[in-house]
């Protein structure tokens, strides 16, 4: 059980102009399940891989139990990983792939023995134990992996994209996998992936980054309720929030689609913050883009009429594309009962205006979102 | 007091820009340094450098002043050293210089800088490697580098029987010994003769090597051909034994009293053997240079093939696959497909089996002991430009011998090099 | 009637090609073997002329030649020197080149970049460049004239010999080591491995095919190589020359030469290099794909 803080942490690369990891600051409280997310390249690993001490902090203190460990090594920390490609040891079985960080610190063999094969009864690998890792499936080198870790009880687990190289089904049912073991062994846990899903779902905090820097932190809740940019409000979600540029003047938002009333309590923010007759972002997730007389009476205001581009059917609801303006495809997601549609047949749409999210054109920072915070 | 100040200052006088900045430590390195510099120059590199060239009552530049007292050889070595030696404490003034400028730098911004212990740990990881492949380094300068630098030099001496050090002192000759390949007449048509048989047999003897190991690789791994195995096994024989035993082998078998006279000639003509009016191949210079050049096919085409081999099977089956729903066919699969994939990977075995067989002067040496040496001429008909090399070095002639040797190196160094660039290797991160 | 008849031909052409392909890999099993049995055979051959008309031994004996070799040169005393000078460098070399490869592939500091540059242009530079240079220097130093004149120049031929094996060699080790995950290593050290742990205990293993190629090479150069002994030790006693040069003088030296017992000599040098290719055959195969393609 412990406590981390993670305070003004840079990372520069020899040779690089710009930081990898610029200014990240993070306390993690007891058995938290922390998920780093973020594109490819915004630093995530580059922070994963500092915590665990594989790279340089060039700046900042990495506090673990009240201790700055910046220079203590990896083997140290008293820490478990889980890399991306597994990093199964070829040479070794998998009995002897779990064991090692025990063999390692000196278990008696005895304990050794009991320990991996408790672990690898949970992880259902037991059959497997004298294999080498070239003779398992992808799916079972993932559990060696996960076993590897779990054997120990360090006081940090960290996670490098561990399901990435796994297909779509095995992908979610060890997700829930690692969930329960984490539930199971209450310590902290910091998890790296590209996948908002899988940080959705299994995060007590997302930390969402992007080059290099700190978008948002928060609760999955949060982060999809209360995006506090574009680049939040876009890659959680999906599929990924319509965002369009238009014109806020006298309550109304009009872009080359539509034009619809905000509502009320928006257009108090709105025009306390100065917007009118300024140019925003309006940001719409595609489930309150829908279609039908219900809405069409419950958001009167909010209607307007356009071409059907491409129709996906997802079984119990129906994605709609069209054109919100140039180059720019927005999607709705109307619930089986709505209305049926054909690519290239005119539908009117309705926007839910009670759920939308309005950006600065400039800073693309949300205009709700210090209101909201306050609240 | 500017940084660059403090950096000229140190580059001049190591530890000086130290003390300037308060720094005790650094400026007792730095000192101790200089120190040890002075020592070694006066004690060693001095009195190196002043034998180098002694001007002689009769005109004669020699190494060395005395017979019997100065070794020729020796000075040259150490003057050598002693250059290199230089070249060194320049590195280690730029060293000192530049920490100097950098405590300065640090203090003009920060007001202070990091402490001597900090920077002594902050390099620890700097010097550990340093010090682990040092001793590599130590052998590599000693009988690689050393050498080579110092055989360059001897190729401008009179260095040759009876001339031995210290018995004799070595004189310097200028470009006198390369002077006379050119001028002297027998020597310059001996010298290009050597050079154009030296490109043809390189050319030869590489082409023909990487064509039948090549081609002996397709033909084996085609899918019809069962005993794969057998094959491979019996192709990799000349390269598993000694190339001197097989050369050796070959001497014989090619000889007047060889196999090749007594069993495969009888074999196929239906004669009789018969002393008198067997081939001695190593006897007539044309038939010595067309069994050289198969020799070394016979003993370098198993490592090309080895390696097409090992291309052939990581060339994946789906290639084929989708070329014959492309609509090709075995032809078309072999010039469009398997071909161009070897040639990629065999174009780099063109610049070592070309350096390879510039350089090989084993075979050429041992078969061109077996030659007669023409009337008239001044080498033996197989000799090469670096076969020469080594025949004059044995023969004692070691000026000429490092003139030889040093064209040689120089041709090859250069066709390396260029390559090198070309393919960009030297900022390739593979290969660094 | 057309559609088989054409069916057929198709056929013929295709076992034609194949009949042609094997026709071609005989004789060429046939050009290499046959000079190999010639010797193996003259070596259990005895016999007083100078040479011989049919392939099978006319005289029989499998000890003849064997003892007159012993007997009459030196040939145990080569053997020796050969094979205890390259099994000294194959162990120096290998060393030298397995850590220092570990520690190109593997730490990153200032001078890493220098050293593998100089690494790569030393390469350039012939080994027998150096030659002239080095036998001064060893006559110089007075390796020659000293009591253990055998000694010293056996240890000095070692050291240029693992001074020329280590260069191209460590950077196809490097090259091998880069292939290994440096994630292995990572996960060993989070896994509490000390560096020293994790070169010995996770990377050695995997290089081991790799180790195994450089060792075989290493030990096959100085036993192959004419040019450095023939220099340095040609002129010395019969007891300290190695297996090429013993070899070759006795091929040359007309008087006495006997070419049953040369190849008496060549058959039993040639067995401990065959043999170990065969046993590792698969391993340089191997390592010859996976990084020796390159330089």
């Amino acid at each position: 059980m412990s406590k981390i803080s993670l305070r003004n942490i840079n990372k520069k690369y020899p040779n690089a102009d710009h930081c990898s990891v610029q200014d990240f600051n993070l306390d993690i409280e007891e058995g938290e399940f922390i998920v780093l997310v973020g594109p490819s390249g915004c630093g995530k690993s580059t922070t994963l891989r500092m915590i665990a001490g594989l790279e340089d902090i060039t700046e900042g203190e990495f506090i673990l139990d009240g201790e700055v460990v910046n220079n203590v090594s990896s083997k140290d920390r008293d820490i478990a990983m889980v890399f991306q490609s597994y990093a199964l040891y070829p040479h070794m079985s998998v009995r002897e792939n779990i064991g090692y960080g025990l063999k390692l610190r000196n278990y008696p063999a005895q304990t050794t023995k009991k320990q991996v094969d408790a672990i690898s009864k949970d992880l259902f690998l037991t059959q497997y134990l004298e294999r080498k890792p070239k003779e398992l499936s992808g799916g079972q080198r993932q559990r060696v992996a996960l076993g590897r870790a779990m054997v120990r009880t360090p006081k940090l687990y960290l996670m490098d994209e561990p399901l990435s190289n796994l297909d779509a089904k095995l992908r979610t049912t060890t997700r829930t996998e690692i969930s329960r073991m984490h539930r199971a062994k209450g310590a902290i846990t910091v998890y790296v992936t590209h996948d908002q899903v899988e940080a959705m779902t299994m995060a007590d905090r997302i930390v969402l980054m992007s080059m290099g820097e700190v978008q948002q932190i928060g609760s999955p809740k949060e982060l999809f309720t209360n995006p506090k940019n574009c680049f939040v409000a876009t890659f959680i979600g999906m599929p990924s929030m319509n965002l369009i540029e238009g014109t806020y003047k006298d309550g109304q938002f009009s872009c080359p689609a539509f034009t619809i009333l905000v509502c009320d309590s928006d257009r108090i923010i709105l025009d306390g913050a100065g917007y009118d007759g300024k140019l925003i972002f309006l940001g719409a997730r595609s489930s309150s883009i829908r279609s039908g007389k219900k809405y069409e009476q419950a958001f009167p205001d909010s209607c307007f009429e356009t071409t059907a581009k491409n129709v996906e059917y997802l079984g119990d609801s129906v994605n709609v594309f069209f054109d919100a303006a140039p180059m720019n495809m927005f999607v709705g997601t109307l619930g089986t009962g709505e209305r049926e549609v054909e690519i290239d047949e005119k539908i009117t749409l309705v926007i839910d205006n009670t759920k939308l999210h309005f950006f600065d054109s400039e800073t693309e920072e949300s205009i709700k979102f210090n209101v909201k915070a306050a609240k | 007091m500017s940084q660059r100040f403090i950096f000229w200052l140190s580059m001049v006088i190591p530890g000086s820009g130290h003390m300037l900045l308060r720094r005790v430590r650094e400026t007792l390195f730095g000192f101790s340094l200089l120190a040890l510099e002075i020592l070694v120059y006066f004690q060693f590199i001095l009195p190196n450098f002043r034998l180098l060239a002694v001007e002689q009552a009769n005109g004669k530049i020699t190494i060395g002043l005395e017979r019997f007292v100065d070794d020729s050889f020796l000075i040259m070595v150490g003057s050598t050293l002693g250059a290199i030696m230089l070249l060194v404490f320049v590195a280690l003034h730029y060293g000192f210089a530049r920490d100097a400028k950098d405590v300065k730098r640090q203090i003009d911004i920060n007001g202070f800088a990091i402490t001597f212990t900090e920077k002594v740990r902050g390099l620890s990881h700097e010097i550990v490697p340093n010090i682990i492949t040092a001793p590599k380094f130590i052998l590599l300068f000693a009988f690689s580098f050393l050498p080579a630098i110092v055989s360059i030099a001897v190729a401008f001496t009179n260095y040759k029987r009876p001339i031995l050090p210290p018995a004799f002192l070595l004189e310097w000759k200028g470009f006198s010994n390369f002077e006379r390949l050119f001028t002297n007449e027998r020597l310059a048509s001996g010298f290009w003769d050597t050079l154009t048989w030296t490109m043809t047999w390189t050319f030869c003897a590489s082409v023909l090597t990487i064509v039948l190991g090549t081609v002996l690789a397709v033909v084996a791994n085609n899918k019809n051909i069962r005993g794969k195995k057998f094959f491979r096994t019996v192709y990799i024989l000349p390269w598993a034994v000694p190339a001197f035993l097989t050369i050796l082998v070959f001497q014989l078998f090619f000889s007047k009293v060889g196999g090749m006279n007594t069993m495969v000639i009888p074999f196929f003509t239906g004669n009789e053997y018969d002393v008198s009016t067997a081939i001695g191949f190593f006897l007539n210079a044309d038939y010595a240079k067309i069994t050289i050049i198969l020799i070394q096919a016979w003993l370098g085409f198993p490592y090309v093939f080895i390696l097409v081999t090992g291309v052939l099977q990581t060339i994946p089956d789906d290639l084929y696959e989708a070329s014959s729903i492309d609509g090709g066919n075995a032809w078309t699969n072999f010039f469009d497909i398997t071909l161009p994939l070897i040639l990629i990977s065999v174009a780099p075995v063109f610049i070592t089996q070309f350096t390879f067989n510039f350089n090989n002067v084993t075979i050429v040496y041992m078969l061109g002991e077996a030659t007669v040496q023409t009337v008239g001429a001044v080498y033996k008909p197989l000799d090469t430009i670096s076969s020469l090399g080594f025949r004059l070095m044995m023969d004692a002639k070691y000026n000429e011998a490092a003139v030889y040797t040093l064209i040689a190196s120089t041709f090859v160094g250069a066709i390396v090099l260029y390559t090198w660039l070309k393919a960009g290797a030297f900022k390739n991160e593979e290969v660094m | 009637m057309s559609k088989t008849k054409s069916l057929n031909r198709n056929f013929i052409a295709r076992n034609m090609g194949t009949i042609m392909s094997y026709v071609f890999l005989i004789a060429m099993a046939i050009v290499i073997i046959y000079p190999i049995l010639i010797t193996i055979m003259s070596a259990f051959n005895v016999s007083n002329s100078l040479y011989s008309t049919s392939f099978f031994p006319e005289n029989f004996s499998w000890t003849d030649n064997f003892k007159q070799l012993f007997a009459n040169t030196a040939y145990g005393s080569w053997y020796f020197n050969t094979f205890l000078l390259s099994i000294v460098t194959m162990i120096l070399s290998t060393i030298i080149v397995v850590i220092s490869g570990f520690v190109y592939s593997r730490y990153r500091y200032q001078s890493r970049k220098t050293a593998l540059m100089s690494l790569l242009l030393i390469q350039i530079v012939p080994s027998g460049s150096g030659l002239i240079a080095l036998y001064a220097m060893a006559s110089s130093i007075g390796i020659y004239s000293s009591e253990n004149a055998t000694l010293y120049t056996y240890i000095f031929m070692m050291l240029i010999y693992t001074a020329g094996g280590t260069t191209m060699n460590t950077l196809l080790m490097k090259g091998y080591y880069d292939s290994i995950p440096r994630d292995l290593d990572e996960s060993a050290k989070i896994d509490g491995a000390t560096q020293l742990q994790i070169f010995t205990e996770i990377l050695l293993p995997l290089v081991k095919p790799m180790i195994v190629v450089i060792a075989i090479f290493c030990f096959l150069g100085p036993i192959g190589d004419i040019i450095m002994p023939k220099f340095l030790i040609a002129s010395m006693s019969s007891d300290s020359k190695t297996l090429a040069v013993g070899l070759m003088g006795l091929i040359n030296d007309i008087k006495d030469s006997n070419y049953n017992v040369f190849a008496a000599g060549a058959v039993l040098a040639a067995i401990p290099p065959v043999l170990v290719f065969y046993k590792f055959q698969d391993y340089i195969v191997g390592g010859l794909t996976s990084g020796g393609v390159k330089g």
